[in-house]
């Protein structure tokens, strides 16, 4: 019988080996995806840019050179200057600033309030109620509306437009994280713990919390998406961040009037608006598929 | 593992035999109800009353392997939760070891009672490595790291997992691996009693024969008692020294040891269930040549007056209609709820 | 001559890991009225070998590779998406483990008999509504009439399948396939739909196909039973040899780990080792690593169908 086991063993042996080699690091999954990495590396690069923006500018961004107005992009000014002289791409590295840094405030408040109180809303009876009126409230705006309204009341303001996007966002992202808490509380896992009279705290963030996080990040990266589209178009409205402040929904706003004769006033913003939003999206996409650890060994067409 | 290695049932107590000395009761429940409220939509109008447990008592001694069986509706997983302190009451009271169980659960511990279920695959949490699993109850009673490591290592031994699946996650495993893990979870904090909730039913043929010796194995070893919800009778019959059958949320039979009901099923709903029950043997059983119970169980909200039973029993007279039969032992240890149960059996 | 022959059926599944063989070469005749069982655990390739016969394999990643399965004389393999479509539910039907993925939420359950009635007979809607209550009631659904026009949800589980097998047999199919009819269901429903199954396949001389992990519904039920294991058949007989005297080693070693019936204390034996990955499959025999018999051969080479008087094994223990 020592044959048979040696043979029991040898089985076993590949099979663990197999678990092994079906698991990959979610890192090399994302990495598998080429998309994913472009959209990842054009925002880190946004990202730097914006968080080195005085060191990286090559101007001012405020400063007018009126001799230079309308210069088209060139070896001088790269993507051209406008119509006071200002040298557009320090403007946009500039404007990177507020508009990621409005985005990222909003994500990080929203994702960190609006996760808690969904939460806390799929896990007590009692506080769903209130907290999902309060949100029923907030929805039923619609968002740029929703945001508008509140910037009108308080006014133009870097701090106010991170206030106003907050409130637009932080319903949607309780709304979701309660519905997947809703749904992750019936599973057997959770009732499991349950039974082994794990306290809230635990279930709620050991159990529920990671299981939910996977969608919840895709939302995020949707949300960083929307929030960069909702500064833009405040700013161009004209109650977003003040005109000192350059954003590239001001660069986009500014520029708008002398489009026929100076493009690159209006192309160069709104693209950089156009790919950060894409890139969110795509990267939204490649996280999803990593999120799931059972997506690892799973078919791709 | 060996293949000569097999499992026996015969060492399991029974409370046959000698009898002067029956181990000590570990749970004792008395005359338990469980009611749900069923809530209605938009004004919570409650919509009606479902009576999941509806006056059952019974009692586990330490070394039993009790056995539930049942039909789906019928009560037996809410009256397992109740028994293992998890739903409260809401009649009736619960002894563990003697103690009363107050309706305030959080009286039981891990270290009484622990669960295994069913949903083998939704049991584990997708996100968790198998050591953080197995390890999930010392943690809740706050073992240190150290003891932690210890006994997760042991008992995936005992339960027959080699030591390369710490790390893995339960999607990496299979089924029976999965089971496996359930298992070894339930035993780290060796608890008093294990209460089992179809814990076979998800598996394949071979898988579950590998599982049933592990439980016995386990309940040598380590002196368990478990308590055994299921509607597989071939394998209670197996497995378990007391049967009780359950019947729309109360017991109808009850016999120790568990193969009275077996040689002798005396409810009219006991010998139709066996009747019913597809066991493999071709020379025994054809379809067309055993008798069907007929009939589905009905609506738990709205049960039948008098014996419950009695829409579907050919042998429905009108005292059935009106009166509910209570428990009466007809021999010893062999208790049934029928009004026409003679102590010759019939 | 059998209603149905299918030979050497190849199924397999391109995925990202590698091509798992699924079906691998699985030949078995279906004889007219009779029940032919098929037994496997999972991954055996049970599902996968009857859901080919009806071309119901997701394709990709799925694909048929190989084999024909003659019935009538064409082979169902060729046949293009439309004429499969006249040979579902005609020819073949099948049933499945849950009936509600079978039944539209949407339609009552008349309608949807009827509609099935009118696909495939020249019919019109009220004869059609008449034939589907007619069809409720040889499935003894009390009330047929009321039934007809109520929705799935509005049944219970042991209803909707008997709806369920209405429906399939509603154009009296020669074949039905049914994949674990029985094991959602109760124990006293499961008893009650195999015995209507079996009722059918007396009144009409409908040829089943039984496919199950159950061996009790198979001992109940099936006249012929194959046993597969990861993607071959291992066994193929009548399910009185197969269970009274099972020859292929991994026959033997399932029918040592059911629990055969009341009475006597019976010994449970455990097989040992698990079933292997699709993925990499052992060399040779699947079942080698695990068999108590094993051969140097067994490691190596595929066994040969050996034929004991229509008792078919695959094993080298007989070659």
């Amino acid at each position: 019988m020592n044959h048979a086991a040696t043979h029991l063993e040898d089985m076993k042996t590949t099979e663990a080996k197999t678990v092994k080699k079906r698991r990959e690091s979610g890192v090399k999954v994302l990495f598998r995806n080429p998309l994913a990495i472009l959209s990842f590396l054009y925002l880190t690069g946004t990202g730097l840019m914006a968080v080195f923006a005085p060191w990286v500018a090559p101007y001012d961004p405020n400063y007018m050179d009126i001799d230079a107005r309308f210069t088209a992009p060139g070896l001088q000014h790269w993507l051209g200057t406008d119509h006071l002289g200002r040298d557009v791409l320090s403007r946009m590295i500039h404007g990177a600033r507020t508009t990621m840094g409005v985005s990222v405030a909003v994500v990080i408040l929203s994702a960190f309030v609006g996760t808690s109180l969904g939460l806390i809303s799929g896990f007590f009876r009692r506080a769903d109620e209130i907290i999902m009126r309060v949100t029923d409230l907030l929805m039923a705006f619609p968002p740029l509306v929703g945001a508008l309204a509140v910037m009108a009341f308080l006014g133009p303001g870097v701090e106010n437009i991170v206030l106003a996007l907050f409130l637009v966002m932080v319903p949607r992202v309780a709304r979701i994280t309660r519905g997947e808490t809703l749904v992750l509380r019936e599973m057997t896992f959770i009732k499991a713990a349950q039974m082994m009279k794990a306290g809230t705290g635990r279930i709620i963030f050991r159990h529920i919390l990671p299981n939910a996080m996977s969608p919840l990040v895709v939302y995020f990266t949707l949300l960083f998406a929307g929030t960069i589209m909702a500064e833009a178009g405040l700013s161009f409205l004209g109650i977003g961040s003040p005109p000192e402040v350059p954003s590239w929904g001001i660069v986009l706003s500014e520029g708008r009037y002398y489009m026929r004769n100076a493009w690159w006033l209006t192309v160069m913003p709104g693209l950089a608006i156009f790919i950060a939003v894409l890139s969110c999206n795509l990267l939204g996409d490649g996280i999803r598929d990593v999120g799931d650890p059972r997506q690892y060994g799973r078919a791709r067409k | 593992m060996n293949r000569n290695e097999a499992a026996t049932n015969q060492d399991i107590p029974t409370a046959e035999g000698t009898g002067t000395m029956l181990p000590p009761e570990i749970l004792k429940i008395i005359d338990i109800k469980k009611h749900f409220q069923l809530k209605g939509g938009f004004l919570s109008r409650s919509k009606g009353i479902l009576k999941a447990v509806d006056g059952v008592s019974l009692q586990i001694r330490k070394g039993d392997i009790f056995g539930l069986a049942g039909e789906s509706g019928c009560g037996k997983t809410t009256l397992g939760y109740v028994a293992g302190g998890i739903l409260p009451q809401t009649e009736g009271t619960i002894h563990f070891e003697g103690q009363p169980i107050d309706d305030r659960s959080g009286k039981l511990t891990v270290r009484d009672v622990q669960f295994i279920f069913q949903d083998i695959s939704g049991a584990l949490n997708p996100k968790w490595m198998i050591k953080d699993i197995i390890a999930e109850p010392l943690a809740i009673i706050g073992e240190t790291a150290q003891v932690r490591r210890e006994k997760t290592e042991r008992f995936m031994k005992e339960v027959g997992l080699t030591l390369e699946y710490l790390d893995a996650y339960p999607h990496e495993l299979s089924g029976g691996q999965r089971q496996r893990v359930s298992i070894a979870r339930a035993m780290v904090t060796n608890p008093k009693l294990i209460v089992c909730d179809e814990p076979f039913s998800a598996l394949d043929v071979s898988v579950q024969a590998q599982i049933i010796s592990l439980l016995i194995k386990l309940k040598r070893q380590f002196d368990l008692t478990y308590l055994i919800i299921s509607h597989d009778l071939a394998l209670l019959q197996y497995i378990c020294n007391v049967l009780a059958v359950m019947y729309l949320g109360e017991i109808v039979e009850e016999a120790v040891p568990a193969e009275k009901l077996f040689t002798n099923p005396l409810h009219p709903y006991s010998q139709g269930l066996l009747g019913s029950f597809l066991f493999a043997d071709p020379n025994k059983q054809r379809i067309d040549a055993i008798e069907i119970l007929a009939g589905e169980v009905p609506n738990p909200i709205l049960p039948p007056q008098g014996c419950r039973f009695h829409p579907r029993c050919k042998h429905c007279r009108d005292i059935c209609r009106k009166e509910k039969p209570v428990m009466r032992e007809i021999d010893p240890g062999h208790r049934v709820a029928c009004h026409f149960v003679q102590h010759d059996g019939s | 001559m059998s209603l149905l022959s299918v030979k050497d059926l190849k199924t397999y599944f391109h995925v990202y890991m590698g091509t798992v063989k699924s079906v691998d070469g699985v030949s078995f005749d279906l004889e007219r009225g009779k029940t032919l069982g098929i037994v496997g655990e999972s991954g055996s390739g049970k599902t996968v070998s009857c859901l080919s016969l009806l071309k119901l394999i997701p394709m990709p990643p799925g694909e048929i590779v190989g084999g024909q399965a003659m019935m009538d004389g064409e082979d169902l393999l060729t046949l293009s998406e439309k004429e499969m479509r006249k040979v579902r539910g005609r020819k073949i039907s099948m049933i499945f483990q849950e009936p509600m993925t079978a039944l539209n939420p949407l339609y009552t359950v008349g309608d949807q008999i009827a509609e099935t009635i009118r696909l495939h007979q020249k019919v019109n809607k009220r004869e059609a509504f008449e034939k589907a209550v007619e069809m409720l009631d040889a499935v003894s659904i009390p009330a047929p009439k009321a039934r007809a026009m109520s929705y799935p949800h509005q049944l219970s589980g042991g209803m909707k399948q008997r709806a369920m097998i209405a429906l399939a047999m509603s154009c009296h199919p020669q074949i039905l396939i049914a994949d674990e009819p029985s094991t959602a269901l109760d124990v006293t429903v499961q008893a009650q739909i195999l015995l209507l199954i079996d009722e059918f396949k007396k009144k009409y001389g409908t040829s089943v196909i039984l496919v199950t992990h159950n061996m009790g519904v198979i001992t109940s039920s099936a006249d012929d039973v194959m046993v597969m294991y990861v993607g071959k058949m291992v066994e193929k007989g009548n399910v009185y040899e197969i269970f009274n005297n099972p020859k292929h080693p991994y026959t033997q070693g399932l029918m040592d780990c059911i629990l055969k019936s009341t009475g006597g204390k019976q010994i449970l034996k455990t097989m040992p080792g698990f079933i292997p990955n699709p993925i990499n499959k052992p060399q040779g025999c699947a079942f080698h690593p695990r068999c108590p018999h094993r051969k140097s051969i067994c490691m190596n080479e595929e066994p040969p169908v050996v034929d004991f008087n229509e008792h078919k094994t695959a094993c080298w223990l007989y070659a």
